[in-house]
């Protein structure tokens, strides 16, 4: 888990590039690795180095600073912001995520990875959670 | 040397178009990134084979051509044939050889941790070649009267002049402000290159210094012609020139280019267009590894690279307006 954050894209995946760069950076500001405070590469230097066009990543900030984790700067990139996480999650939102996960986990077992390891994973992310 | 200059001239273009399936790195061949072993099996071989074939008839009806008739008339069309029939017998084996192409990576990873990019420090010595020019601007202003009414600015290749000037702000200044302007050209095109380019890009720091050395390379040229006839500089001399500067460049960029620890080639194999041009819209990359060579090519997908490649004949066609 350790180690210098960083981002992963697979341009051959369904997932559209603007998901896959916002859901690779939330993880890296859930888990810490991107800090309060600190910059992030500009939206030009990030495009470049993955290969896609700036609007691509340009969105992605747009949704994190929507959800108030960056704060965009014209022409400089983007700030990491000290968020605090909303109080509750609703029931719906809850439920909501639940689906997300069984999505996953049915993707994972459809594509060969079997349910001791699949469990394993789970368990080293809870315990991660709790650290 | 009525024979030799041609005669070398036509080797030299024919042994570069020869070489082009070896200047690549050895997974990407006509502009396709084939399998490792590729280039060594019966298929490899052959295609590598054709291509030699088709180019060898023009290389070796120039030569002809050239010893035969008048060969200084004749060296440029063997040139040129020489270079369309590596062109084309390219794009055709470039559609050959995608039958074996194997897409590069798809997945992507950068770290996110800021370095800020300083720029290499051997591009501040771009601004050289522009003093240089200052500098002789103001000597010949300071020596006006000692330059002669008419002088030459283009010789032949024996070295005999074929075009002159008068003393006038034009005839004077023309060959430093036309070298100015493309050394300013060469140095926006070296920070395009440098902020337009993946930080993986092997050749991205090599181009950069490529860039900073033509600059001097026309700079000294253009110098010379202007202060040719205040110097009396040999011809010889203002002919080289900067000639040394280009071949040290070409060298290193060679070098440069054969690292075996450079990344792979990015690029999606369809984004190619007969193996030579690139044109990707959805790449943010102004500039990217050359398939068909050595260097970096740019992105005919950006506007961005319309505009720096349009510039160029644009300002070729002012200084040749001016200097006329």
């Amino acid at each position: 888990m350790a180690g210098a954050p960083r981002i992963r894209i697979d341009l051959n995946s369904p997932i559209p590039a603007t998901r896959q760069i916002a859901d690779g950076l939330r993880v890296e500001l859930v888990e810490g690795r991107l800090k309060p405070g600190s910059d992030l590469p500009s939206v030009r230097r990030i495009a470049m180095e993955l290969g896609v066009h700036f609007n691509t990543v340009a969105e992605a900030y747009r949704v994190l600073a929507s959800e108030g984790w960056l704060d965009l700067r014209h022409g400089r990139g983007a700030a990491v912001l000290e968020r605090t996480a909303p109080a509750t999650a609703t029931r719906n939102e809850v439920a909501d995520y639940r689906q997300r996960l069984r999505e996953l986990i049915s993707q994972m077992r459809a594509g060969g990875v079997s349910t001791a390891k699949i469990a394993a994973e789970l368990r080293a992310l809870a315990e991660g959670l709790n650290r | 040397m009525i024979l030799v200059i041609p005669l070398i001239s036509h080797l030299l273009i024919s042994l570069v178009v020869l070489s082009l399936p070896n200047l690549t790195r050895r997974e990407i061949l006509f502009g396709v990134i084939v399998p490792s072993g590729f280039r060594s099996s019966l298929d490899g071989r052959r295609v590598i084979r054709r291509f030699r074939s088709a180019v060898a008839i023009p290389i070796l009806a120039g030569l002809i051509a050239i010893t035969q008739r008048d060969a200084f008339s004749w060296v440029f069309v063997a040139s040129l044939a020489t270079v369309i029939a590596g062109s084309v017998a390219f794009v055709l084996l470039h559609r050959r050889v995608k039958a074996f192409a194997v897409q590069p990576p798809t997945i992507r990873v950068i770290e996110l941790s800021i370095q800020a990019e300083r720029l290499p420090w051997f591009l501040w010595l771009g601004v050289v070649p522009l003093l240089l020019l200052a500098g002789a601007a103001v000597y010949l202003r300071a020596n006006w009267d000692s330059i002669p009414i008419r002088f030459p600015v283009h010789w032949d290749i024996n070295g005999n002049p074929n075009r002159w000037a008068n003393r006038s702000f034009r005839g004077v200044y023309a060959p430093l402000l036309f070298a100015a302007e493309m050394a300013v050209w060469f140095l926006a095109f070296a920070l395009a290159i440098w902020y337009g380019s993946r930080q993986s890009e092997t050749l991205r720091k090599p181009m950069v210094g490529f860039c900073v050395a033509v600059q001097w390379a026309l700079a000294l040229t253009m110098t010379g012609v202007a202060l040719g006839p205040l110097l009396h500089l040999p011809i010889a001399l203002i002919a080289v020139g900067g000639m040394p500067v280009i071949f040290v460049g070409v060298i290193y960029l060679i070098k440069k280019s054969k690292d075996p620890r450079a990344a792979m080639d990015p690029t999606p194999n369809e984004c190619w267009k007969g193996g030579m041009i690139y044109y990707n819209p959805d790449d943010a990359a102004l500039f990217v590894g050359r398939r068909d060579g050595i260097g970096l090519t740019a992105n005919m997908g950006n506007p961005w690279s319309w505009v720096m490649l349009g510039s160029l004949p644009v300002l070729i066609a002012i200084g040749f307006l001016v200097m006329r």
